[in-house]
């Protein structure tokens, strides 16, 4: 569900894919896990797009909820 | 009758050396040779963030020694993916530890490379460009197990949002086996390659079966999105860099 949440957060940014609503796209926040999420894969794919893509994916999707806040896990 | 015994010799021996391996089944593992999140990342991350995210590496590093991959050959055709693993609430980090490039599924034949790609909510199959640069071969060579194997390198270049980034590849393969490919789509080089290393990642053989009595089946994926590697690589900077303006 969370990989969902967030390839939806992926898509609705990416205008040439499809028609992105930017109204609905200025109103998102983005908690303390999402931007770690985004800091950790920009860190970890280096510059690589698609890594930078895959690493924040996947970080969200271990430790983030759908609203953006931690899971209750160690790291 | 030490003349005939000479012969038989060097008859077994030839037909030993030209036989020619038509299946195999090569098993990798992966290591990182060196870490991402290290002390000179504490100015831009902060020490909290750091310490977080060294911890994340070190799981994922950790479950990445659980992680073999296969290379599926049969008749000059090749699949390359990660063996089955189980997810466990003890190795969370197990998919996490597939990146970078081992997550997906490379399919190889001698005049097409293929990732089949499970992203962005959709299934893909990448296709790599066939004029692919190619390999220089170096006269360094080392023992691999029982093979000796020879140096090439090769440099690639990806589209990021600065510019080009450049992929210093190098790997080390053996004449000894008559298999043209290797881990992560590699191929090219007039033999299997044993080692790859791709910035800090190393793939390293762990097993070699060839001609296993087991049947090796290599199917070409059908089925997903066909897209070019190049678009692929754009849709991820487009997510990426939209997503960059929105946080501001």
């Amino acid at each position: 569900m969370k990989k969902v949440i967030l390839s939806l957060v992926f898509v609705l940014a990416t205008g040439s894919m499809m028609n992105a609503n930017s109204k609905l796209i200025n109103n998102l926040t983005f908690g303390n896990c999402t931007q770690d999420a985004w800091d950790y894969g920009t860190e970890a794919g280096e510059g690589n797009p698609v890594l930078e893509y895959e690493y924040t994916n996947q970080y969200f999707e271990l430790h983030c909820n759908s609203d953006g806040t931690y899971k209750l896990t160690k790291i | 009758m030490k003349t005939l015994i000479k012969i038989i010799i060097i008859l077994i021996t030839s037909v030993s050396l030209n036989a020619q391996t038509t299946t195999a089944i090569i098993t990798y593992k992966k290591a990182k040779i060196k870490k991402t999140f290290t002390d000179d990342k504490k100015e831009k991350l902060g020490k909290d963030k750091l310490k977080r995210f060294a911890a994340v590496e070190e799981e994922t590093d950790k479950a990445a020694n659980n992680l073999s991959f296969s290379l599926s050959y049969s008749n000059n055709h090749a699949t390359f993916k990660v063996n089955d693993f189980m997810e466990t609430p003890n190795n969370s980090y197990i998919k996490l530890a597939l990146l970078p490039y081992g997550n997906g599924e490379y399919y190889n034949s001698p005049t097409e490379r293929i990732k089949l790609m499970d992203s962005f909510g959709e299934l893909f199959m990448i296709y790599y460009p066939k004029n692919e640069p190619e390999w220089t071969l170096q006269k360094e060579t080392k023992k691999i197990g029982k093979y000796t194997a020879y140096k090439a390198i090769i440099k690639e270049k990806v589209k990021s949002e600065k510019g080009f980034i450049y992929y210093n590849i190098t790997a080390w393969y053996t004449p000894e086996i008559n298999i043209q490919y290797g881990p992560i789509g590699y191929s090219g080089l007039p033999g299997l390659i044993l080692e790859l290393q791709k910035n800090n990642i190393i793939y390293y053989t762990t097993n070699i079966e060839l001609n296993p009595k087991k049947i090796v089946k290599i199917n070409k994926p059908t089925k997903g999105k066909k897209i070019t590697e190049e678009e692929y690589n754009d849709m991820a900077l487009n997510a990426m860099s939209r997503y960059k303006k929105i946080r501001g």
